[in-house]
């Protein structure tokens, strides 16, 4: 939300009071081949729409055409990576011949013509947008896409097919923006009801919609503008120009955000990590194409910027499982690691490494035993030792160098039986006392810092493209605020050190 | 309801100073028509989901704000067209407020009762100390409504409200900001006392200056605020605004259909309020 002028404000009124809607749909002849396959193999698999062989087999295609089909780019651009699908999928597929032989056919032969599309280095959608532009010439044209993380690209894209100043946004981004004169929306309406952006065609921004899409995917009904269940509305009807409408395919996990690539992103951060280092975490979409990974857990408390709170109390740390589309995050951007340790570590001085070598002492020792004789092994143990909170989400928090000492002494000292350390019990937990005195500290000093830079910054940057930096003073190192765009519904586990830290990912 | 009362608005269009557009005129008359919204033991519960949120929430406290405002009441021979105005702001008084009634030099504090419609025309009812007393629409222009509560409390981002009420976007006619209207008590200085509205943040704690306002209507500027302090002042007309942009909108839409689901009335009932070209307007009954 971002202060916008009354003559801007008009335009939108005026927008959507004469708003014309057109359908240019493309067809082309090796993505018409892709399309009746799959859908020939999708109908012969019905039955077997459970399976998660299939389910998971016939995603990688899916995924896929949904990309062709919303993404005005060359076929053959890397960024729609249909060779790395099709080489999945041929992976994924090939026990067909001896599980499913009768399908096995199908199968090859979609991954036949997603091969052929991709060497046909076809770009129908954008041949549309650029052909249109001739007849829709205006001052200011954009192009809006359904997907995560393309709209750079294709603007670049279009920009040099069209030799034009054309923008290519999200629907977030189009929402800051002043009125088009002419709109091209990529893809099928329901693509962008089912991610909360039906107002694209509710409130439009532009008084010139014009819907490009594969034959088939511009004729759907578009969503109504009546919102309440009892209301009076003086919203005006749009102008379609051909309302047909069209058989519904299944698009069960088409338009969704393709989750895939989390796999990899998980692996990548695991190589090679002890299991005691591993937190159950969710990944997290976030403005301008990244991504980071965030503590699933109640427990944890992520610092978000709360724009709509008063200047007292803009920055609010929450559980992170209450973070969802729209939270704005503040996550570490520059100087790695953890802020709140850093500045712990500054406040500590002299006394800082002795206390850090205590820390690693203890969560090495305890770590060392988690991949010896297991959680639940640990957890025994520690219960014998007279812990009465260990558990398994308790022991991960105990590994984690966030945890300085647990909450209750007896727990600490069961984990000093556990691991050699009962004659230096007191010690440690002193210790481990001034360490966590220095943290808090630490987060009150952060706090204030940064409650007065989201005081003072600029926060156009992050209104109008989902993303702002900070600096901290006082050796906090740089801060970037984004706007979360979807999370992850799956739990992975990830090494404590990757939690918070962004990095770039489409989807 | 009232009748609604129109401020002469401008704004800076195309570099040509213009009054504001026909849409946003209709949110200073939807505001106008909502605050004190009453009937009976109910209170206007009303939502317009919008294209943009832009002055939206602003212009309708505009409107709520001139329609609250008392008019300049000629003391010793006040119109007809006056006195009828007064007399309405009166009726629509919640029972307890306090007013000043002026009797010779001499004024001194009551509080209204209701209104007697028993008789041959209808009777304000101030109780006073040890006495009540009634006045006909005549007589009504010795009531005074200074000091009393807020017309409009707005429940939204402070610093979005703040460039659309102080900024120079859009001024009234002798080119003062909406601030000049509205006289917010966020942005008072600390002496004056001439507060008409507020502002409260979506998100935190009620600030001590607000925990006993009685508003004449609340205006939530999106969800996040309308989630947070719906519990809050059932007591108070509402006007929520919801921004069909928002990733919120749905939410907001739900809130409101659980509200609907729990109205006073039936829609036959319904408050007759004038939608803003290019939004959607729910209204009803709730009770207080």
């Amino acid at each position: 939300v971002k202060f916008i002028p009354l003559e801007e404000a008009a335009d939108v009124y005026v927008s959507g009071s004469a708003c014309e809607v057109h359908r240019i749909g493309v067809q082309a002849a090796a993505a018409s081949t892709l399309f009746e396959r799959l859908r020939d193999l999708e109908r012969a698999v019905s039955d077997l729409r459970a399976d998660e062989y299939w389910t998971t087999g016939l995603r990688y295609f899916r995924r896929r055409r949904y990309f062709i089909q919303s993404t005005p780019l060359n076929v053959s651009d890397p960024a729609l990576e249909l060779l790395a699908y099709v080489a999945r999928a041929r992976d994924h597929f090939s026990t067909c011949g001896s599980l499913y032989p009768e399908h096995a056919d199908g199968v090859e032969q979609v991954c036949d013509a997603l091969m052929d599309l991709l060497m046909s280095r076809i770009d129908p959608l954008s041949d549309a947008v650029v052909e249109a532009l001739a007849t829709y010439d205006r001052d200011r044209v954009g192009v809006v896409v359904p997907t995560f993380g393309f709209d750079k690209l294709v603007q670049r894209h279009l920009r040099l097919r069209a030799e034009s100043e054309i923008d290519a946004v999200t629907p977030r981004d189009l929402a800051m923006r002043r009125p088009y004169d002419v709109l091209f929306v990529i893809g099928r309406p329901w693509w962008y009801v089912g991610k909360r952006w039906g107002w694209v065609y509710t409130a439009p921004r532009a008084s010139a919609l014009v819907m490009v899409g594969y034959e088939g995917n511009v004729r759907d009904r578009l969503p109504s503008a009546k919102a309440f269940g009892e209301s009076v509305t003086a919203v005006a009807p749009v102008h379609d120009d051909a309302l047909v409408e069209a058989e519904l395919e299944d698009v069960s996990d088409e338009a969704g955000v393709d989750w895939s690539f989390m796999s990899g992103e998980v692996a990548r951060r695991a190589v090679g990590v002890s299991t005691a280092d591993l937190v159950d975490a969710r990944l997290y979409l976030l403005a301008t194409g990244c991504a980071a990974f965030l503590a699933a857990s109640e427990e944890s408390r992520v610092p978000t910027l709360e724009p709509d709170a008063s200047e007292e109390g803009r920055v609010v740390y929450v559980p992170a499982p209450e973070i969802g589309p729209g939270s704005i995050v503040l996550l570490r951007s520059e100087g790695g690691g953890d802020l709140i340790v850093a500045v712990a570590d500054a406040i500590l001085g002299t006394a800082a490494d002795p206390l850090r070598a205590l820390q690693e002492a203890w969560k090495s020792r305890l770590r060392a035993l988690v991949d010896e004789r297991g959680v639940a092994g640990v957890v025994a143990e520690l219960k014998l030792h007279g812990s009465s909170r260990a558990n398994r989400s308790n022991l991960a928090n105990w590994c984690s160098p966030r945890s300085l000492r647990t909450d209750d002494e007896q727990d600490f000292l069961a984990i000093m039986r556990a691991i050699g350390l009962e004659g230096e019990a007191a010690k440690y937990w002193t210790a481990m006392g001034r360490l966590d005195r220095a943290h808090r500290r630490a987060g009150r000093e952060i706090r204030e810092q940064l409650e007065e830079q989201a005081r003072t910054a600029d926060l156009t940057a992050l209104e109008e493209e989902g993303r702002a930096d900070f600096s901290l003073p006082q050796g906090g190192g740089a801060l970037t605020a984004f706007r979360v765009e979807e999370v992850s519904p799956e739990v992975v586990a990830v090494p404590y050190q990757h939690l918070g830290d962004p990095f770039e990912a489409r989807a | 309801m009232g009748k609604p009362v129109v401020v002469e608005l401008w704004y800076a269009g195309n570099r040509v100073r213009r009054r504001i557009p026909a849409w946003a005129e209709a949110f200073v008359r939807l505001g106008a028509s909502a605050a004190g919204a009453f009937q009976d033991r109910e209170r206007l519960v009303a939502a317009a989901a919008v294209p943009t949120r832009a002055y939206a929430a602003t212009l309708v406290g505009v409107g709520a704000v001139a329609a609250r405002t008392p008019a300049a009441l000629d003391d010793e021979k006040p119109s007809t067209e006056a006195l009828e105005s007064h007399f309405r702001l009166l009726s629509s008084l919640r029972p307890g407020t306090t007013v000043t009634v002026r009797s010779g030099r001499t004024k001194n504090v009551g509080t209204f009762e209701g209104v007697e419609s028993s008789g041959r025309e209808p009777l304000v009812v101030i109780k006073q100390k040890g006495f009540r007393q009634m006045f006909p629409k005549s007589g009504c222009h010795n009531i005074s409504l200074r000091g009393r509560s807020l017309s409009c409390l707005f429940v939204g981002r402070v610093n979005i409200f703040e460039a659309e009420m102080t900024g120079s976007d859009v001024v009234t006619r002798d080119s003062m900001p909406l601030d000049s209207v509205l006289k917010v008590g966020r942005f008072a200085a600390r002496r004056d006392h001439d507060i008409r509205s507020d502002i409260l943040p979506a998100a935190g704690d009620v600030p001590a200056r607000l925990r006993e306002a009685q508003p004449d209507l609340i205006v939530f500027d999106g969800t996040a605020g309308f989630r947070h302090w719906r519990e809050n002042w059932r007591n108070a007309p509402w006007l929520v605004i919801l921004d069909r942009t928002s990733v919120h909108f749905d939410e907001g839409v739900q809130l409101i259909e659980e509200e609907f689901a729990e109205r006073a009335s039936e829609q036959e009932d319904a408050p007759a309020l004038e939608p803003p070209p290019g939004t959607e307007l729910t209204a009803f009954w709730s009770s207080r």
